[in-house]
């Protein structure tokens, strides 16, 4: 055995190992992510409050994170909190865990025993003697102002094990955040790394056929890491805790709860609305739906649990489409590629902890963008494209219409180029746009007595669009669906939600631009900035992602692939490939700019994409060959991205400073428009 | 001349470099997994060195190392009491002593001792970098324990310092006991 045949033995050994380590330390995790803690003795509590001096009279509430384990809290701010706790089996009991959230001092006292004085925002766990009274009472210390007691956790456990620190074979004197947070996440980056280079050496057939499989159990484990270090229930709180205190304490409808009020409400027989009589005129209907698929997959005993079933079908939503894409693209790029844009795919920041639709939008795009490659393949081998190949493109897009109608004008475009031969094939489409349109459409009208195709807050959303750029306009980075809520109210007789209200504020933002190009200018580069800053890839960055943006910052990687993008274009090697896998780069991102971007969470199909055009010809031979046979252009475009490059933030900055361009009205005069308000 | 043999074999020579590459990043990390846990087993076990638990001598005590002071207020050393009031000077090393590291790999800290007002910080330098810290700003009882790996320099300083930006600090120090492993 010749030295190199050796050292490829060894690579595709340490490539077995890197993966076995990446995939141990993401389902060492899976616990933590989904349950938060071990099990507790499943209890009963019943809560009281005593109010505080001089303040309203206040109610003790409870909610259930867990079997066992509960939220409680007052609705007023309180001097005392007892709450009782009743173990269905009191002799198991041995432990007591607490997690306060408010006052920040408080005291805690367990039966008669002396007081105990909790100082921190983290879990406390106290042992009990057998049989002990289970009576827990907690004071607001005496220098703290009145404000309500929140307890963000309390359950009684057999034993402290796992509820400070997870349980782990190896390394387990090192604390839980140096070990999550540092440790593995370097651990895992690194090997992550690795694998791509290892990717290179390892057989070609075998990873071509074990890509598709392997790919979705890499990125599950990738996916519980970033979220165990997020939503970490020994240093941060864990996800079920984080819902319970945060977005379930919030109106029905808001951002995180509207899904799941939705489908809690359909599959109790309410219909998709998120109240009485209330269907979400900002969104669609695809994900309420895709809560109720997770609720019925999973679970949905209460609001807690139906929130932990969506975050966990969201994240195998994910996985799935990431193995999709792998074995659809295997067809198209070498096996090595494959695996970098999977592992890469894998690798980015998500947003998986967050019930909303911005999470799901990256897997739907990897599914069009899989069925792209299927159909590329077959029009490169000069085959006839299948209506079932169409079809499914067509249903991809379809579903991201569904959660979100941002993708509208770029189906439409894609839908164009695809079919400009094959006209008819541009039925699909239209069905299937007006199916879906024209039920959600049909179900509004049922409450609202309108009927509109998609949702009736474009005007909302290009009215905060406006103002996301830093200015002088009296909304400037301060605007929210209230403020266009009092803005409909101050110049309308609409309500804020109707398609009316959103008619007049499209009609009032159109002459706003008219009026004041200069600020549409900023407005637009200023995004575009942005996205170039790394917004493309939206989601809590954790050490992870630090481990390469650490050392190569964000804007200098989104330069780079998209500096590969247009050498492509430029001399022609795939041009049609890296455009048509690159759409959303084109065709999506940009609408943000001129609509409410919020900073960039609705940029994950662009980052995903961005990856998908332009890492596979890195790995490509003919790329370079191409790329030496033409020298001239290849120079002139990275030429031309090292100067933008360079100029690209010195020109924004002058550009926000520069009033007499920023307030510029040469066409139309301000007087007339409801929005140029300045400060 | 040289380069054309290299380049004719560049896939073999990046063979051979991914493998080195990758058994060397698989050992690094076991390796500094296994040192930071050996780190933190030994500062649990440092923290259970106390009276009752039939303490071990130490290579240096309270008494034994070799104090010398910084223009603090007041620097009174007793038997197995040290009171200590700083300068009003945030931050500023107090009371200071250099020992021999005797070739030791590591060295634990461990103290015990009272904050009457301010803060105190103590810690170990070598080469005139903290390398072990512990730190409080609160009245009341200030006893902890650290431990560390010592680096190639033959001698370590154990520092007290004031840990006040608003000024002077008074503390009391019951023991303070120094172990330099091997």
């Amino acid at each position: 055995m010749t030295v190199t045949r050796l050292c490829r033995l060894l690579i595709l050994v340490e490539f077995g190992v890197a993966l076995a380590i990446i995939v141990y330390a993401g389902l060492h995790d899976v616990r933590d992510v989904l349950a938060g803690t071990p099990p507790a003795i499943p209890a009963d509590v019943a809560a009281r409050c005593g109010a505080a001096a001089g303040g309203h009279a206040c109610e003790a509430l409870a909610m259930r994170l867990n079997a066992g384990r509960y939220r409680v809290w007052t609705t007023a701010p309180a001097d005392t909190l007892t709450v009782d706790v009743k173990p269905t089996v009191p002799s198991r009991a041995r432990t007591v865990m607490v997690r306060v959230a408010k006052p920040e001092s408080v005291t805690l006292t367990i039966g008669s025993r002396a007081p105990l004085e909790i100082a921190e925002d983290g879990r406390v766990a106290v042992r009990l003697a057998g049989g002990e009274s289970l009576t827990l009472s907690f004071a607001a210390a005496g220098t703290t102002r009145a404000t309500p007691i929140e307890v963000d956790e309390i359950g009684v456990y057999e034993s402290d094990r796992g509820l400070l620190s997870d349980v782990r074979p190896l390394f387990r004197a090192i604390p839980p955040a140096r070990y999550h947070v540092t440790i593995v996440q370097r651990a895992v980056a690194s090997l992550c790394l690795f694998t791509v280079v290892a990717a290179l050496f390892v057989p070609s057939a075998p990873l071509k056929r074990a890509a598709p499989f392997v790919l979705p159990v890499v990125c599950f484990s990738l996916c519980v890491l970033d979220l165990a270090v997020l939503f970490s229930p020994y240093f941060a709180h864990d996800l079920r805790s984080m819902y319970a205190s945060g977005p379930l304490q919030e109106r029905p409808g808001s951002n995180l709860n509207g899904g799941l009020y939705q489908a809690m409400r359909l599959l109790g027989g309410h219909g998709l609305t998120t109240r009485d009589g209330i269907v979400p005129w900002e969104r669609m209907p695809g994900y309420g739906l895709f809560c109720a698929a997770a609720a019925i997959l999973f679970g949905h005993d209460t609001l807690v649990d139906l929130a932990i079933s969506t975050v966990l079908l969201q994240t195998i939503f994910y996985c799935v489409a990431l193995g999709v894409f792998a074995w659809a693209a295997a067809g198209l790029f070498t096996p090595a590629a494959v695996w970098a844009v999977g592992l890469t795919i894998a690798w980015l920041p998500k947003q998986l902890g967050y019930t909303q639709a911005d999470a799901v939008i990256a897997p739907i795009a990897l599914l069009i963008l899989a069925a792209l490659c299927v159909r590329l393949q077959r029009v490169r081998s000069g085959r006839p494209v299948p209506l079932g190949v169409d079809a499914a493109v067509h249903a991809a897009f379809a579903l991201w219409f569904a959660m979100r109608p941002d993708v509208l004008p770029a189906w439409l475009i894609v839908s164009l180029v695809l079919h400009w031969r094959t006209w008819r094939r541009l039925l699909l489409p239209i069905a299937l746009f007006l199916a879906i349109g024209g039920g959600w459409g049909a179900y509004k009208a049922r409450y609202t007595g309108e009927f509109t195709l998609t949702t009736t807050s474009v005007g909302a959303s290009l009215f905060c669009g406006v103002f996301e750029v830093p200015s002088r306009f009296r909304f400037a980075q301060s605007c929210t669906d209230e403020t266009y809520f009092d803005w409909i109210h101050q110049n309308t007789p609409f309500a804020p939600q109707s398609a009316a209200a959103s008619g007049f504020a499209t009609r009032e933002v159109l002459r706003f631009w008219l009026t004041y190009p200069g600020h549409v200018a900023i407005m637009l580069y200023d995004k575009m900035m942005r996205v170039l800053n790394g917004d493309v890839w939206p989601g809590y960055v954790t050490g992870l992602q630090t481990f390469v943006f650490g050392v190569v910052p964000r804007y200098a990687v989104v330069l780079s692939l998209l500096t590969v993008v247009a050498v492509c274009v430029a001399i022609g090697y795939e041009r049609r490939r890296t455009l048509l896998l690159s759409w959303p780069v084109f065709l999506n991102a940009p609408i943000f700019w001129l609509t409410y971007s919020s900073l960039g969470r609705f940029y994950s199909a662009a980052g995903v994409a961005l990856f998908v055009g332009s890492l596979p010809p890195l790995f490509e031979s003919g790329f370079y060959r191409a790329v030496a046979a033409r020298p001239w252009r290849t120079a002139s475009v990275v030429a031309c991205a090292a100067v933008f490059a360079a100029t690209a933030w010195p020109l924004h900055d002058w550009l926000l400073g520069n009033d007499a361009l920023h307030y510029w009205t040469p066409p139309v005069h301000p007087a007339p428009s409801r929005l140029a308000v300045l400060k | 001349m040289f380069l054309s043999p290299l380049w004719r074999r560049r896939a073999d020579i990046a063979a051979v470099a991914a493998a080195t590459f990758g058994a060397w990043l698989l050992w690094s990390l076991y390796s500094s997994a296994a040192s930071v846990s050996w780190f933190y087993d030994r500062v649990e076990r440092v923290k259970t060195l106390n009276a009752a638990n039939a303490l071990p001598p130490p290579d240096y005590d309270l008494n034994s190392l070799p104090w010398k002071t910084s223009q603090p207020r007041a620097f009174d050393l007793g038997p197995s009491l040290l009171t200590l009031v700083t300068n009003a000077e945030p931050y500023a090393y107090q009371a200071f002593a250099t020992v021999e590291t005797r070739r030791a790999r590591a060295a634990d800290i461990q103290f015990d001792g009272e904050i009457e007002s301010g803060g105190a910080t103590i810690g170990l330098l070598q080469d005139g970098k903290w390398i072990a810290v512990n730190s409080s700003q609160r009245r009341g009882r200030f006893a902890d324990a650290n431990t560390v790996e010592l680096g190639r320099s033959r001698s370590i300083t154990v520092v007290v310092a004031n840990n006040n930006a608003a000024g002077e600090s008074r503390l009391t120090l019951r023991a303070l006991r120094l172990y330099l492993r091997r």
